[in-house]
């Protein structure tokens, strides 16, 4: 990250290192992503489960639960037959020239929701993941009654219609993250 | 908490915002929204310069377009032309522009509000005069709904308009469907 910015979350350098990587390999794998956020909203839950509900392979399901856990955000439940797991929820804040830029998982869901979400997937393929970042910084300030949706396409320069677009798609994302991510206000 | 209900026979202005959070015709929310509007025989309208946004939108977004023409296929939406001749209408949008300008955080610019927002405010006032018929605005920002309705509320229309989040009136048409 070639950025001037500030992390401000931890005094220590070597866990903020690595929350950032942590939170890139969230960001860059959409199916992580959505498993991640499955976990979250349902853990602890057991692993099976979360293969059947996802329709995910066994062995991805097997090789997602490993990394999530050699990230140090996953525990597993092993008094208990079947193995149930649980994650936590990851916060990240880093401080811009211009703003303060929050990361919770409610973005790691907006990620996941690239297969399920036309609106999320298009926008992606066309701005990339740091733009869905900043538009969902954008709809927070919208939902806070900052700015209109416009205003929030012009602030993330594209035209009106993607603006729009993908507030809509991440305004559900926001509403359901009131219920899982404790970052959120409601 | 249950939101106004419109009145039979009047006249909705929409945001494309609000087509958007519908979906398609196959989506449920478009389903109960188009059910309530034709059976309580709502006119349901878009300003010309938000249908011409549209049009000009990247290519990609020619879905978009379509989920408007389908409504616009089945009869129940039309473009309305905004009489910018009209003294007052015109200065129901500059009076909302500069609202919403004054609303926003401190870091937006006059620049970076854009008119089409403000020209449902102007589209609401010729038809509340015009027509008379009662008229209900739907967007789905808390911003633009409040200076609108300031607005409307300044210039006298305010009983015979309502400008409604457009998002919370959808999922109460789905729970309405679910009910009958």
């Amino acid at each position: 990250m070639s950025t001037d910015y500030r992390l401000t979350d931890s005094a220590n350098p070597e866990e903020t290192l690595s929350d950032v990587l942590t939170y890139a390999e969230l960001l860059t794998t959409p199916q992580l992503a959505r498993l991640y956020v499955y976990v979250l909203r349902n853990g602890p839950v057991a692993i099976e489960r979360v293969k059947e509900d996802l329709d995910v392979p066994h062995s991805t399901t097997y090789k997602y639960v490993g990394e999530l856990e050699e990230m140090g955000i996953l525990t597993r439940q092993e008094d208990e037959t079947p193995t149930r797991i649980s994650v936590e929820p990851i916060h990240l804040t880093v401080d811009t020239d211009h703003d303060e830029v929050v990361a919770t998982p409610m973005l790691v869901d907006a990620i996941g929701r690239q297969y399920d979400d036309e609106d999320i997937r298009v926008f992606v393929e066309r701005q990339g993941i740091p733009k869905l970042a900043a538009a969902l910084h954008y709809t927070l300030r919208v939902r806070a009654g900052g700015m209109t949706q416009r205003t929030a396409a012009n602030k993330l320069d594209v035209h009106p219609v993607e603006g729009t677009t993908v507030i809509t798609a991440l305004q559900d994302v926001l509403e359901d993250a009131t219920a899982y991510d404790p970052y959120v206000e409601p | 908490m249950q939101g106004p209900e419109l009145p039979r026979g009047s006249i909705a202005i929409v945001d494309t915002s609000v087509v958007f959070a519908m979906g398609g015709p196959s989506n449920d929310k478009y389903q109960a929204f188009e059910s309530y509007v034709t059976r309580r025989d709502i006119a349901v309208r878009i300003p010309d310069h938000v249908a011409e946004e549209l049009g000009e939108s990247p290519e990609t977004y020619r879905y978009q377009r379509d989920r408007l023409r389908s409504a616009q296929d089945a009869g129940w939406l039309d473009r309305a032309e905004v009489d910018f001749t009209d003294p007052e209408v015109s200065d129901a949008i500059d009076r909302t522009r500069e609202r919403i300008f004054s609303l926003s955080a401190d870091d937006v610019t006059e620049d970076e509000v854009e008119t089409t927002d403000a020209v449902l405010a102007g589209l609401a006032y010729q038809y509340a005069t015009d027509q008379s018929s009662h008229v209900a605005v739907l967007v789905s920002d808390r911003l633009a709904e409040r200076a609108i309705a300031d607005v409307l509320a300044t210039m006298g229309v305010e009983e015979s308009t309502v400008v409604i989040e457009g998002r919370a009136f959808l999922n109460e048409r789905l729970v309405d469907e679910d009910g009958l």
